[in-house]
Order: C-alpha cells, then structure tokens, then sequence
C-alpha cells in the first residue's frame, strides 16, 4: 500500500506572505495546531509552520541561535517575551517557517511513511511529487485508519 | 589510591554529579566545577585516581574535541550568517583573529617563547564562554541592540576560535622543531598547507559519504551509532593520516548541516550522550594541570590576560567601526566578549597532548589558571558592558 492511498488531500496551506495574524485566525479553531504547508506560486513546498516554529517566536531569540553550542544550557521559558501588538502584521510566514523539514514521495509504501514518522519523530510529514510539489499530508493516524480499513473493521 | 579504570570512571561520573550541584549554589558555572574537582582528584591533591588513568586519556580528549568542533560545525550554515546577520559576522572575525595576533607577537617577541607555543596560546585567546555570556543575560533579562550583538557573536565566535586553534596547531606541528634556514620555513608552511588542505578535504568527504549512506538508517537508535560512527572514522583517519581532528571534524558538521535537509536530527542525536563525555573531558583538564608548573607560570598567565583583553576590546572595536555598529557596540562589545571556558580548555588540553612535556603543561597551566580567572571576573564584566550599553535596567542591575 502506497502512502497516495492514505493521505489527506484537503490541505490547508499558506503562503510565505501570509500574515501571522491570518495564520492565528485560520488555524484557532482546530484542537490543535496541524502540521502547516507553506507553498510557493507553482504549489512547491518550501517550508512548514509547526507549534515549535510559534513558541520560537515567544521565546528568547537565543533559544534558536544557541541550539548546536555546546556547554550552553538555555532557558526554554515562553513567558518572558512582552510581544508587540503590531508582530500580528509585521511578521509573515516566511519569517517563522522551518525550510529543514522531512517529506515523503506519494509513492512510497506505508511501512515507509511509518517508519519516516518514527525516525523523525514526528505526527505528521507532507506528502510531496517528484518535483516537489505538495500532494497532501500523512500523519500516524491516516496510517491507522488504513489499516483498520484494510481489516474490514471500519 | 584506585588502579581500576571502571571504577575510576564511576567515581568521577558520581562526583562529578553531586559536586556540580553542590558548586552550582555558589553560582560558579558548571564546567569550573568539573576541572576543580579534576584538580583535587589528582595525583597533585587527594590522589584519588591513579596518574595512569589520566596519562592514558590522549585519545579521550580528541575525541571529545572532535564533538566539539563537528557541534559548531552546524553553526557554520548559510542559516545561521543569515539569521545573525553581517554586522555580527564581521565583529565576531575581528574580535577573535585580533586576539591571536596580540598574543602571538607579544609572547614570540617580548616573552621569547618559542614562535609554535606563542602561536597555540594566541589561538587559545580567541575563544569565548557562550554558556556564561547567556546566563549573564538572561540572569539579567538584557534587552537591546547591544544585547542582540553580543548574543549573535558568542553564537559563532567559539567557532572561528577553533579553526584559528586548528590552523594554528597544523603550522605549530610543523614548526615544532625550528627550521634552520628559509628552505626550511617553505617546506614547514608546505607541510601545514597540506595538513590544512587535507582535512577540509577529509570533512567533506566523510559528509558526503555520510549523506550516501544514511538512507540504511531506520530507527533512532541506529542513527546514534551511524552518526558517533562517522564522528570517529572522521576523527580516526585524521588521526592516521597527520591531519587535524579539529579542523576535518568541524568540515564534517559544516557540510553536513548545508548539504542534508534532516542534519539537525543527527546533531541531536549526539547531543543525548555528551553530558557525560564533557563531564570527563573537564576532570582531566583539571587533573592534568602540575600544580609546581602553575606558580611557575604566573607572569605569562598576567600577560595572556592583559594581552586578551586587549585584543577582544580592539578586535571588536576595529569590526565595529568597520561594519558602521553604534558606539556603545564600539565602546563595550570586547569587555563582554571576556568570559573564556569550555572552547579554550579543549584546545589547551589537545595542545597539551598534542606537543608534550614541559610545554605541553606550560600552555594548559596558563589556560587553566586565566580561565579560572575570566571565569570569576568575565560575568561581572560582562554585566557591567551591558548595564553602560544600557541594555539592563535599573531594577535587575540591583538584583
């Protein structure tokens, strides 16, 4: 079974230009923040926004800068930051994107994608063509549902 | 005393853990512990472990160092020169090749040292303490442009102080013992040119090699054991071939960070297994200092520090004025940069190993003895540049 067969198509993505307030506003009534594509004009992926990449942002600046020094203990406190009203528009998503992020190809199997998921220690991973272009998302449980599926038990 | 290495190695871990946390409540930093406890563990003090433990650990500390310089060899990614920016890039190269120049000349002209043990101890001065410079900051809830510089600088600086360590090293190698004539000098400077040349080359092959490969890796486990694997056969073929661990291992960790799109995964993994490998990496620095060699070395401990804190203050002066930074940048930035610890330890106790006998111990006693020295005064300089910058408040200054 290829990963094409379990994705989720229905993507919400962003743009890098999109606004952190609209990102805010398109994403709060989710139970909880999903994992965000930023795609370019061509529908190419070149970024994701996850919960990490918005608490960077409450974090000292020093907490991203200081991640590969060594002996440095950081403090990861995410109330400390008195954030400017105005960040709402200033900062857009191309500012807090992660462009280091894993993906998978829409033809690669499940144990694949479960095993990618593992490895990387993640919920879920953008499913992507050969140009790169995004296809969907895959996470744990479209994995899981499969499965029962696949068992006749849903 | 204890003859057993096993039981050696447990003793230092359980020390090493509760004598950090006794010496932590006297705000004094974590790695300052570690080497006085190395220090009273010594055959010098309590002879507690026996000196074959401590002679035998040569290869130990490459390895370490290896670590270290292959960690900051991330920081040398297009990412990080863009997020800190050009400002701070250029200070941060100013402030740490002024130090080794002042330092190099000074004691090869004015101390007669031999030119190899000026130029190591010129390297060793350009390396700073982001662990303190941090805690200072946060300590002190620092806010401003000053703030951000300073922060941005002990990012990367510890970085350039290793490259100027390895190349440093490579051309002392090569000069150790005193070329007679200028045919000499050429084939010296050839000689490090190619110990120099053949490690970058050897980082970036080990890299590449690693991104070919790493596709066999399936679970977190295996990337623990692929990546400290790599880390050695690095290490290793350095080590077999004449070239710098330092310099091929932090090539390794710079290619990798800007060739593989998952390479943060594989830092991290290190990350769950050094603790312990830095803990004993500072416990023999301590232990390996000769208690007789530290009184004997105080007049050049004076002057390394004098001369370092004149070479941090100019070299950040100079790359301030060049880079057009605001005048309290200019004033203040290499006092702050005063701190010195985990980085120029290493590099002292490779050094040490590196060049052996007396000068071997000449350059880690004046290492450890300023070290201990930045340790105790460097926070509180640090604080007072920030509070004149004013980037600290009235309220926490008084804290």
């Amino acid at each position: 079974m290829q990963v094409k067969d379990a994705m989720k198509k229905d993507v919400i993505k962003v743009r890098r230009s999109t606004s952190l307030r609209t990102l805010l506003s398109i994403f709060k009534d989710f139970h909880s923040l999903p994992l965000i594509p930023v795609v370019n004009g061509n529908d190419r992926l070149i970024g994701i926004v996850c919960s990490e990449s918005l608490l960077d942002l409450l974090r000292p600046r020093q907490t991203k800068l200081f991640r590969n020094v060594p002996f440095v203990e950081i403090d990861k406190a995410v109330f400390d930051l008195d954030p400017l009203p105005a960040m709402g528009e200033l900062i857009i998503t191309e500012d807090i994107m992660d462009t280091n992020f894993v993906v998978i190809g829409e033809d690669d199997s499940l144990a694949d994608a479960y095993k990618s998921l593992q490895l990387h220690k993640r919920e879920k991973l953008p499913v992507v063509d050969k140009e790169g272009r995004l296809l969907g998302i895959i996470g744990i449980f479209d994995i899981i549902w499969r499965m029962f599926k696949e068992k006749g038990i849903v | 005393m204890i003859e057993s290495t096993v039981l050696s190695l447990g003793i230092i871990f359980i020390l090493g853990f509760f004598f950090s946390r006794l010496i932590k409540k006297l705000k004094i930093p974590t790695i300052t512990a570690y080497i006085i406890l190395g220090i009273l563990l010594s055959p010098n003090l309590f002879n507690l472990i026996s000196e074959k433990f401590f002679e035998s650990s040569g290869f130990f500390t490459n390895i370490v160092l290896g670590m270290i310089a292959f960690s900051l060899g991330e920081g040398f990614s297009l990412r990080t020169f863009k997020e800190v920016g050009k400002a701070v890039t250029g200070i941060s190269i100013t402030a740490s090749i002024i130090p080794w120049i002042f330092v190099t000349i000074v004691f090869w002209f004015v101390f007669k040292q031999p030119f190899y043990i000026a130029l190591i101890m010129g390297a060793i001065a350009s390396a700073t303490d982001p662990a303190t410079t941090v805690a200072v900051t946060q300590e002190y809830k620092s806010k401003g442009e000053f703030t951000d510089t300073l922060l941005g600088i002990v990012a990367i600086d510890d970085a350039w102080a290793l490259i100027i360590f390895g190349l440093s090293l490579s051309l002392a190698g090569s000069f150790v013992n005193g070329a007679a004539n200028l045919a000499g000098v050429y084939k010296d400077f050839l000689k490090a040119f190619f110990e120099i040349g053949g490690s970058i080359l050897l980082g970036a092959i080990i890299a590449l090699l690693f991104n070919k490969l790493c596709r066999f890796i399936y679970t977190t486990k295996d990337r623990l054991i692929y990546t400290f694997g790599f880390l050695l056969l690095c290490a290793g073929s350095a080590i077999i071939f004449n070239l710098s661990v330092i310099l091929s291992c932090m090539i390794f960790g710079t290619v990798l960070a800007n060739t593989n799109r998952t390479s943060f995964d594989y830092f991290d993994s290190l990350r769950e297994i050094d603790a312990p490998l830095y803990l004993l990496f500072f416990v023999l620095a301590g232990a390996s200092l000769k208690l007789d060699m530290f009184m004997r070395v105080s007049v050049l401990t004076l002057a390394f520090i004098l001369l370092r804190s004149l070479g941090k203050t100019s070299g950040a002066f100079f790359g301030a004025r060049i880079v057009g930074a605001s005048a309290a940048i200019k004033k203040y930035m290499g006092l702050a940069l005063l701190p010195q610890a985990g980085v120029a330890l290493g590099c002292a106790l490779v050094a040490k190993h590196t060049i052996g006998g007396v000068w071997g111990d000449l350059v880690l006693s004046v290492t450890i003895a300023a070290t201990v020295i930045f340790e105790l005064v460097g926070p509180w300089i640090t604080k007072l540049s920030l509070v004149r910058a004013g980037d600290i408040s009235a309220e926490e200054e008084q804290l």
